[in-house]
């Protein structure tokens, strides 16, 4: 069997009604946002606040730090000139010759028999020159080979060596280059 | 009924401006000062770790403030700020009685600057070096020569010897001349 409904709220009632309904889901939605705005700033402000109260004390131990870091300072200016100076020690150190190694291997590769009378060494020059005398020819030939084994010099070769009778010797001069 | 419409409008108009208003003064700015306070907050907490790092380094050096103290005495007695030519004589005077020798000659002559070029590096960076060459002179024999070079490289003033001449041997008493020309340094 069918069923019908009759409507019988006349439509001015039915429209006051409707509107009636609009009217209390836009309070409730007005109502709720506010409350939302409300909640959402004090959220922020309180996050904020402790931001800020934060901020404050890391400022505050910062300014602390500088402080005892301003006390300090003289000391890391002392290290820096440390470091400075002892760059630059290290830095003429490259351009020059650890003279008591030099000599220790000089006097290992002089033969016994072998006597050096003078010695000229000019290191701006890079130029060594000696003189002295042997018992043999072969000494000095030795002293050249071993001056040019040495990592200072090159290019040692002898240039004069003479007989001397009354010393019963040879008489040289050699010379080389720094390397 | 027209009355009623127009309300719910109105008030929903009042409310909207509210509500906007709130967000725009309120939320809006408060949200803005936050972001503000949260970017100078960790600023400030880097620039705190910064220093307190640098604190600990340097707290760690004034532990050792006396030895860091006799270090730049060394140091600036190595190569002082200036020329101090006197302190340099006094010095070598003071080396050569330590092993009983007697210099001849002891001068500090003309200071020079030059631009060196390291040949270590192959980078085109220079130095600047103050100098002041100096030049000692000394009759003895060859293990005396030896501890004169020997105590000129660990002088407390920083030298490098130039050039070395030994000559002129004594026969009978086994002695040489012996010169030595070098530069002693200084500056900044």
């Amino acid at each position: 069997m069918a069923s019908s409904t009759i409507n019988l709220i006349p439509p001015i009632i039915k429209k006051k009604q409707q509107l009636k309904q609009i009217s209390g889901i836009l309070s409730v939605t007005f109502f709720t946002l506010l409350i939302m705005t409300a909640i959402i700033y004090t959220a922020i402000f309180l996050a904020n606040f402790y931001t800020q109260e934060e901020l404050v004390s890391a400022e505050n131990l910062l300014a602390e730090n500088e402080m005892k870091i301003k006390t300090l300072e003289p000391l890391e200016n002392d290290v820096n000139l440390i470091n400075s100076r002892l760059n630059k020690v290290a830095k003429l150190k490259e351009d020059s010759i650890v003279w008591t190694d030099f000599f220790e291997l000089f006097e290992n590769s002089t033969p016994t028999e072998l006597f050096i009378d003078s010695l000229a060494i000019d290191y701006k020059a890079k130029t060594i020159t000696m003189s002295g005398f042997s018992e043999s020819r072969r000494e000095i030939v030795k002293l050249e080979t071993k001056l040019n084994s040495m990592d200072f010099l090159s290019e040692v070769g002898f240039s004069s060596s003479s007989y001397n009778a009354d010393d019963f010797n040879y008489s040289f001069s050699m010379a080389g280059v720094f390397k | 009924m027209k009355s009623t419409q127009t309300k719910i409008i109105i008030t929903s108009s009042v409310f909207t401006i509210i509500v906007g208003a709130l967000i725009f003064f309120g939320v809006y700015p408060e949200m803005t000062k936050y972001s503000d306070n949260k970017s100078k907050l960790s600023e400030t907490k880097a620039k705190v770790e910064e220093a307190e790092f640098k604190l600990s380094e340097l707290n760690k050096l004034n532990n050792k403030s006396a030895e860091i103290e006799e270090t730049k005495e060394f140091v600036t007695g190595l190569l002082p700020d200036d020329k101090s030519n006197s302190d340099f004589v006094v010095k070598a005077e003071a080396m050569s009685d330590g092993i009983s020798v007697i210099i001849n000659t002891l001068t500090t002559g003309t200071s020079t600057t030059s631009a060196n070029k390291s040949p270590a590096s192959s980078s085109e960076k220079k130095s600047v070096d103050n100098s002041v060459e100096f030049s000692i002179a000394t009759i003895s024999s060859y293990p005396t020569i030896l501890d004169i070079i020997g105590k000129l490289e660990s002088f407390p003033r920083f030298n490098i010897i130039d050039s070395l001449y030994i000559s002129g041997r004594d026969k009978d008493l086994n002695i040489f001349n012996f010169r030595a020309n070098g530069r002693i340094f200084y500056g900044k």
